[in-house]
């Protein structure tokens, strides 16, 4: 029968706390005026009886302290009492909690906005049926440096006939084509995305309407379908239902819609509106390009039960044959496998990584200065702590107190740095990262759970030192109120000043980080890329083969073009180019010079399509030779221009000026044989940080090009001259819409993306993390100055001048300063070398940014120290001295 | 002040004591606590303090009754009266009490 009677017991006060809780007070009440009435009469003075009844009773808390420990369950009751001390107590600190809440919000914001995009791109499965069998296959060339290349068009459709290892094979390109579609008399411009008909299928993705393609699709003859995506469906086509085989004219071609894709199926691209088959020829499959030009992705759905080790197995076999079958292209070409999802991620792995370390080491600086704060404020509360331990508030209780305070705070910060992320991740998206679209950052119950976790595990850590500090005072500081004992003084100063050392060594690697980075951007920026990128605006363009079938209708078309363009004010010079400089190579082939031995061949060299326009707009200088002039037209010989790379790597000790060259690495009695007649400066074809590669620049008048970028140097802001633009095309030829809109600054900075976004957050950290230092540092000196009052006050009145209080107060916080930097050093040489693939023309270990940002550390640790020493300074000695 | 080692020993006699002062009539809190003092001669150190949650103890019991009335000098106080088990227990919770100073007695005096 005991523990039924127990556990009522305990269960009792839950059930009426509040009644319990006002009974006991007024009994205890009662019983104190009844005995001190006593005292009274017995001859004492109201206080002093007051005083004799409190010490009879014992205490009023340390009872109420009994009762509640008794009954285990209570501590419900007692936890909402705590919150409610918790939140009030913040209320009368408004400067402490800020502080620490926006230090919580913004580290675990950036800590819950990492998690969510790390857990997008690399866990989060991707939205396609049974993807752990999707496998990105790709070629491989050791002769032209290729690791994860697109492949062949033949290849891919031998792989998918021979390799029974692989269920299905399909593929798309990677380069996303344009469809006309006027509306109203207004031309749009369609982003397309060319597969082949099983593309779908291989996704195991269903349309929301209609049907996806057929195998038979992909080949022209069969009819021309399409499928739509849901935002072109609504945007465009009203959501209506009956489109489903209606036939729609799409540039030139009247095109049958036969799908509408569901809503969030973005793949290959973000932002494809129409899905096309390839519609390649039959006959192409037997020629020899087919199997020399690379140009699609190939994805292969493994077979049921097979493992992708098997698969691979299987897949080198057919790879090996083909290579002995087709000697003449495939000699030295290799393939591979990965899985899908490890191919769409390749690139961002090590960025992410880095900012995610970064995050952690934000995140942890965070919580070392929090637990500064909530030191030097339990320090603050000694007295209080004391009193209550002395009154009789059992450990559990002082420690629970602490840490549901923290919790309090932990949790809200929590809150507001899911906000943050939420708000960072909608501005940044980490779109310039290339994010692909299959992997779309979801804001879920498992991210919410990361920030609890973050939450809690924030609480703990930036708890334990308080509670160490309070379960030390528990047990020796029993109401000796003020004065606080030296060696106690001493250990917290110590536990302080370590992580106050923390702090700053936390700070140098992320300082340090962003340094390096801000370097690589600044030599980035500095770089010539061998054109002038400002005031130039450029314009995408396709010109339809319907209106203009052939190369003199195209070549008459841009030359009027250029001509009207360069008559309106504001434009200096118009021209042409098939690929923007930095936006990525174009074509490459291989190719031989006239007079090479038959065994010789240049390899991988990459083509521009352009005309004098565009070298004169981007200010890119002739070094030898001539420049492509108006009359390189179709009735000239085929003329080319040459970067000085390919001068130099393929003319080493001869002038290629003259020269005959052939796309080809065997000359046939068909080849083309083009003169080369001058070389112009190296442009940067991907990045500012890679060097250019051998460039071919062929006339547009030569070679029909239907895609093309008009630039136009201006002497304004390059924006102002699109309404021209604009006018004149309209005057032109109505029905062309504009694909795309850039300034070539803008080409700039994206080819810089990566460093970019990198630098940006490292920045934001490194800020924050100095921020957080600087109110660490600041801190202790302030708390050391509180706490030797008395000893500064000795020392000013026995004569000490202001320098040496100054002196005094610097040395011991700057020494903290000076520890961090030491340890943060070692630590920076390790955590820097993260960095190394992201570097340009600086090493992960220069020495000038270590050395400038650890001065800046020190510097704000001077100045932190400095404030509070300033008050020591003027602290008056008679008051100091009584202070105590 | 450091805990008392017999803390449990005392908290048992302290019940006991309790009810043999509640037995003859019902009283407050003060009451007992003046009353206890008395009877030992205050040679019995415990805080008055800790008499109340021994009286909340033994109403959980179900061995005391509480109910709040009005004192002599016009003031409300909450006092405490035994129960039939209250009255049952302090018959063997007594016995118990003699037993084990017999024992002890007897323990000591044969060693």
């Amino acid at each position: 029968m005991g523990w039924l009677k127990r556990w009522r017991t305990r269960l009792a006060p839950v059930a009426r706390p509040e009644h319990t809780d006002a009974e006991l007070a007024e009994e205890i009440a009662f019983h104190l005026e009844q005995e001190t009435a006593k005292f009274i009469r017995a001859g004492l003075a109201p206080d002093e009886a007051a005083r004799r009844a409190r010490m009879a009773f014992g205490t009023v808390d340390r009872f109420r302290g009994e009762v509640h420990d008794a009954r285990t369950l209570a501590w419900l009751a007692t936890l909402g009492r705590d919150l409610r001390y918790a939140v009030r107590g913040m209320g009368h600190r408004p400067g402490f909690v800020l502080a620490i809440l926006l230090t919580l919000a913004l580290s675990i914001g950036a800590s819950v906005a990492m998690f969510a995009t790390s857990r997008a791109l690399f866990f989060q499965p991707l939205p396609f049926a049974q993807a752990e069998r999707l496998h990105m296959l790709y070629e491989t060339n050791p002769e032209f440096g290729w690791t994860d290349a697109q492949a062949a068009p033949a290849n891919v459709l031998d792989w998918r006939e021979r390799v029974r290892a692989f269920e299905d094979v399909g593929a798309y390109l990677e380069f996303e084509n344009r469809a006309t579609y006027v509306q109203d008399g207004e031309p749009h411009l369609l982003k397309v995305a060319a597969v082949t008909g099983n593309f779908f299928d291989i996704l195991g993705a269903r349309p929301l309407l209609g049907r996806g393609f057929r195998w038979e699709e992909t080949w022209r003859g069969a009819s021309n379908v399409a499928v739509l995506s849901h935002a072109r469906w609504t945007a465009t086509f009203a959501s209506d239902t009956a489109i489903i085989g209606r036939s729609v004219r799409f540039g030139d071609t009247m095109v049958e819609i036969v799908g509408v894709m569901p809503r969030g199926f973005a793949f290959p691209f973000g932002g494809t509106d129409l899905w096309m088959p390839m519609g390649w020829a039959a006959e192409d499959r037997a020629q020899v390009w087919f199997r020399r030009a690379h140009f699609v992705r190939p994805i292969a759905k493994l077979a049921a039960g097979i493992t992708a080790a098997q698969a691979d197995a299987a897949f080198q076999v057919e790879v090996a044959r083909l290579r002995q079958e087709f000697p003449e292209t495939n000699r030295v070409m290799g393939a591979g496998m990965m899985p899908l999802r490890g191919f769409l991620v390749r690139t961002l792995r090590t960025p992410v990584l880095i900012l995610a370390g970064a995050v952690a080491v934000l995140l942890l600086l965070a919580c070392a200065n929090v637990a500064n704060l909530a030191l030097l404020r339990a320090l603050g509360r000694q007295h209080e702590i004391a009193l209550r331990s002395a009154l009789g508030a059992g450990r559990a209780r002082i420690v629970s107190m602490l840490l549901i305070e923290h919790a309090v705070l932990a949790l809200l910060g929590a809150a507001l740095g899911v906000a943050v992320a939420w708000v960072a991740l909608r501005l940044l998206g980490f779109s310039e990262f290339g994010v692909p679209a299959a992997t779309a950052v979801a804001f879920d119950s498992r991210v919410g759970l990361f920030a609890l976790v973050a939450a809690v595990g924030c609480a703990l850590s930036f708890s334990a030192a308080p509670v160490l500090l309070a379960l030390r005072q528990g047990r020796d500081a029993q109401l000796q109120g003020s004065e606080r004992g030296a060696a106690g003084g001493k250990r917290n100063a110590r536990l302080i000043g370590g992580l106050v050392a923390l702090e700053v060594a936390l700070a140098l690697v992320l300082v340090v980080g962003a340094g390096l980075m801000a370097k690589t951007a600044l030599r980035l920026r500095r770089v010539d890329v061998g054109f002038r990128s400002e005031q130039v605006l450029a314009v995408e363009l396709t010109v339809p083969a319907s209106r203009y079938p052939a190369l003199p209708q195209v070549t008459a078309f841009y030359d009027r073009l250029l001509a009207e363009l360069e008559a309106r004010p504001g434009i200096v010079r118009a021209g042409t180019v098939a690929n923007l400089p930095l936006a990525g190579p174009g074509w490459s082939s291989q190719f031989r010079a006239e007079g090479w031995p038959a065994d010789r061949a240049g390899l991988n060299i990459l083509h521009r399509r352009a005309d004098l326009g565009y070298f004169e707009a981007l200010g890119t200088p002739l070094v030898r030779g001539r420049h492509l002039a108006p009359s390189d037209r179709a009735d000239a010989p085929p003329a080319v221009v040459i970067n000085e790379t390919f001068a130099r790597e393929f003319f080493p000790d001869e002038d290629p000026i003259g020269r005959r060259i052939a796309y080809d690495r065997v000359a046939t009695a068909n080849s083309t044989w083009r003169e080369i007649v001058g070389i112009v400066r190296d442009q940067a074809q991907v990045s500012p940080a890679e060097p250019a590669r051998a460039e071919v620049f062929e006339s547009r008048a030569q070679d029909v090009g239907r895609n093309m970028w008009v630039v136009l140097r201006t002497d304004q802001t390059p924006m102002s001259v699109l309404p021209s633009v604009r006018e004149v095309l309209r005057a032109l030829d109505p029905l062309l819409p504009i694909a795309t809109v850039r300034t070539l600054d803008e080409v700039r900075a994206a080819s810089m993306a990566r460093e970019n976004t990198v630098l940006g957050l490292l920045t934001a950290f490194g800020g924050l993390a100095v921020v957080l230092a600087a109110v660490g540092v600041y801190a202790v000196a302030a708390q050391s100055v509180r706490q030797r009052t008395r000893e500064i006050g000795i020392r000013i009145a026995l004569g000490a001048s202001s320098g040496d209080v100054l002196r005094l107060v610097l040395i011991r916080g700057v020494a903290f300063v000076a520890l961090g930097l030491a340890a943060g050093l070692a630590l920076t040489l390790v955590a820097t070398r993260a960095l190394d693939s992201l570097l340009y023309g600086v090493e992960s270990t220069d020495t000038g940014t270590i050395a400038a940002v650890a001065a800046l550390l020190l510097v704000v640790g001077v100045v932190a120290c400095w404030i509070p020493a300033r008050w020591a300074t003027r602290l008056d000695p008679v008051r100091a001295l009584k202070l105590e | 002040m450091p805990p008392s080692p017999s803390a449990d020993v005392l908290r048992g006699t302290l019940d006991l004591l309790i009810l043999k002062t509640l037995s003859p009539q019902p009283m407050h809190g003060w009451a007992i606590a003046q009353r206890l003092e008395q009877v030992t001669a205050e040679a019995l150190q415990i805080g008055q303090g800790s008499l109340y949650p021994a009286l909340q103890r033994l109403e959980e019991k179900g061995w005391v009754e509480s109910d709040w009335r009005v004192t002599e000098q016009n003031r409300r106080a909450k006092y405490y009266e035994l129960t039939g088990a209250g009255r049952r227990a302090l018959g063997e919770e007594t016995r118990q009490w003699q037993r084990y100073v017999a024992m002890v007695e007897l323990v000591l005096r044969t060693s």
